[in-house]
């Protein structure tokens, strides 16, 4: 998931700061993540900042 | 549509669903020829994901593309 | 060809109804600049009365609001006006704006093939949001307005002698400050702001123009 990581972080420095505070980016276990939130969880490469990055490879965002 | 596109249609439905439920209660939207639909509304065409529904989830994949392609921001700012 | 404004504008849903009124918004600037113009307002969207009134009169520049579908553009009640498969040919030449969702697919290619016309509208369903509190007045919803504004500015600025090409421009600029306008609202007043951001954004990128870009009202 390391490329998807970084592909990610390259999108993520390119979104508005209004858009990543508010925007809901994808949905995991029921619980919505803005773009700020799944920043924090993919940055500290947490469980369910693994289970975001799958999801958005499958959706064919990143 | 292609089956791989049904099946990222079909995966977004939660997240799509989870965008239009921040929406505040007193906007309806107005979607082409299918009909104006509050939030409610809405939410029940994306969950039974019929043509309304499906329109509906097409347009935010189709914002979120746009955001992450960078096309979106390299419009607002030219 | 004259030059003559001719507008159809049914109410028959909450969406046809915001529509027709900013139709109704250049009908008076259009009066006010002496243009001459046909309103079919409402159960008046009759097809065999607007094609009459287009073989007789012989308009160059038709704004059709409503409804649509790839091949073709609806008037009151779903009624078909025109279709790739009949009286598309009656449109040639002309300069057409469909404010109609899915026009932009084939029937606006099909509108301008082999002749000098232009045609204006969306490849995707054109949509916007209604702020509810003012949907009995359509004049003060803000929200609205976002949408419909920049989409009134392709025949504002075609009545007022720009082409095709400037005026398409023109309406895109003025999505683009509205996006930027929305990026710049107070969460806390308008929560709504990245859903406006979105359906404002599915309009720009699903307007088409196809044909003669020179061409003038």
């Amino acid at each position: 998931m390391e490329e998807e990581r970084i592909k990610f972080m390259k999108i993520f420095s390119n979104i508005p700061e209004k858009i990543r505070k508010e925007d809901i980016l994808v949905v995991i276990d029921n619980e919505p993540y803005t773009w700020n939130v799944a920043y924090f969880e993919i940055k500290n490469k947490s469980e369910v900042g693994g289970k975001i990055l799958k999801k958005l490879k499958e959706l064919g965002i990143i | 549509m292609s089956e791989e596109e049904d099946k990222k249609i079909s995966e977004f439905k939660d997240t799509a669903l989870a965008r239009i439920d921040v929406m505040p209660p007193n906007f309806k939207l107005s979607v082409g020829d299918k009909g104006t639909f509050t939030k409610e509304q809405l939410i029940a065409h994306i969950k039974s994901c019929d043509e309304t529904g499906i329109q509906v989830i097409k347009m935010q994949m189709n914002f979120i593309r746009a955001l992450t392609s960078g096309q979106l921001m390299e419009t607002l700012n030219s | 060809m004259n030059k003559i404004l001719l507008v159809t504008r049914p109410k028959y849903d909450d969406g046809t109804e915001y529509l027709s009124y900013y139709a109704y918004l250049i009908i008076k600037d259009a009066n006010k600049f002496g243009i001459n113009n046909k309103d079919f307002e409402g159960k008046k969207v009759i097809t065999k009365d607007v094609l009459n009134f287009i073989n007789k009169k012989d308009p160059n520049l038709l704004f059709i609001n409503g409804h649509g579908s790839s091949d073709s553009l609806e008037g009151n009640e779903g009624e078909i006006l025109f279709s790739v498969d009949k009286n598309i040919r009656l449109l040639k030449d002309r300069i057409i704006y469909a404010r109609a969702c899915h026009a932009g697919i084939s029937f606006g290619k099909e509108v301008v093939k082999d002749n000098d016309g232009c045609f204006i509208g969306y490849k995707t369903p054109f949509s916007f949001w209604i702020d509810e509190k003012r949907s009995s007045t359509p004049a003060k919803d803000k929200i609205a307005a976002l949408f419909l504004e920049p989409s009134n500015e392709i025949i504002n600025s075609l009545i007022k002698g720009n082409n095709t090409e400037t005026s398409n421009l023109r309406s895109r600029k003025m999505m683009i400050e509205n996006m930027n306008k929305i990026l710049k609202m107070n969460k806390k007043k308008e929560p709504g702001a990245m859903g406006w951001l979105e359906i404002l954004w599915n309009n720009y990128d699903g307007q088409v123009l196809y044909g003669n870009e020179e061409i003038s009202f």
